[in-house]
């Protein structure tokens, strides 16, 4: 399934992914972009990487990721608490878009890399 | 078959009947004109939510509600895929 082709030019490649999904989030408000599909990026570049060096390198963080992913939801819901805190509505504006815009892409990046390491087991189990 | 096509057909009347009841009995109690368009609103006051990307201005913050739905339906599906496909020891 991997060749020292693929090795060599996710070795490169993957460090521009990064800094392409990093700055999608952290510029998604003044800049097209957003934390969605930032996120989305940034899972590639992991999924390459994966792809690449076989899932024995995120394997062991699987628990991890699981939580980012709880997390996630839950730290959406605590900022959008912010809004009643300061005395407005909930999820009204309290000019912090970039804030939901990194929550966001963390969520959403560990959530397609879950996506991922469910459906690729079973790839797995079929070619041995 | 027929008839039960027959009652199918009433059922949506009644519940469209219902429907237009509600949206019309809203929009009145609201006093508000039916024709009138928000997306001028968002085009003019989206600045003042700290975006210059009027994108992210209405997906994070007039319709913040709409983005906590799209997170939660990721969230229930990942749950869903573990529950199903997912090994007793992964998480």
């Amino acid at each position: 399934m991997t060749s020292r082709i693929i090795k060599t030019i996710s070795r490169t490649i993957i460090p521009f992914i990064f800094l392409f999904g990093a700055y999608m989030i952290l510029f998604g408000h003044i800049s097209p972009g957003g934390g969605f599909q930032g996120g989305v990026i940034v899972s590639m570049g992991i999924i390459l990487a994966v792809v690449a060096y076989g899932e024995d390198i995120i394997e062991r963080y699987k628990s991890e990721i699981t939580l980012v992913e709880i997390l996630g939801v839950a730290f959406f819901i605590f900022a959008g608490l912010i809004g009643i805190f300061v005395g407005k509505s909930f999820f009204s504006s309290f000019n912090a878009i970039w804030l939901l815009n990194i929550i966001i892409g963390v969520k959403v990046c560990s959530g397609i890399v879950l996506f991922y390491m469910l459906f690729i087991r079973w790839e797995y189990i079929d070619n041995d | 078959m027929k008839k039960n096509m027959l009652f199918n057909l009433f059922v949506l009347l009644v519940l469209g009947f219902f429907g237009f009841i509600v949206i019309i009995s809203t929009q009145l109690s609201y006093s508000t004109d039916l024709t009138s368009i928000i997306s001028t609103y968002y085009v003019e006051n989206f600045s003042f939510t700290g975006a210059l990307n009027i994108v992210v201005a209405i997906l994070l913050d007039f319709r913040a509600y709409d983005t906590l739905g799209e997170i939660l339906v990721i969230f229930v599906t990942i749950s869903g895929i573990s529950l199903l496909i997912g090994r007793k020891d992964d998480f």
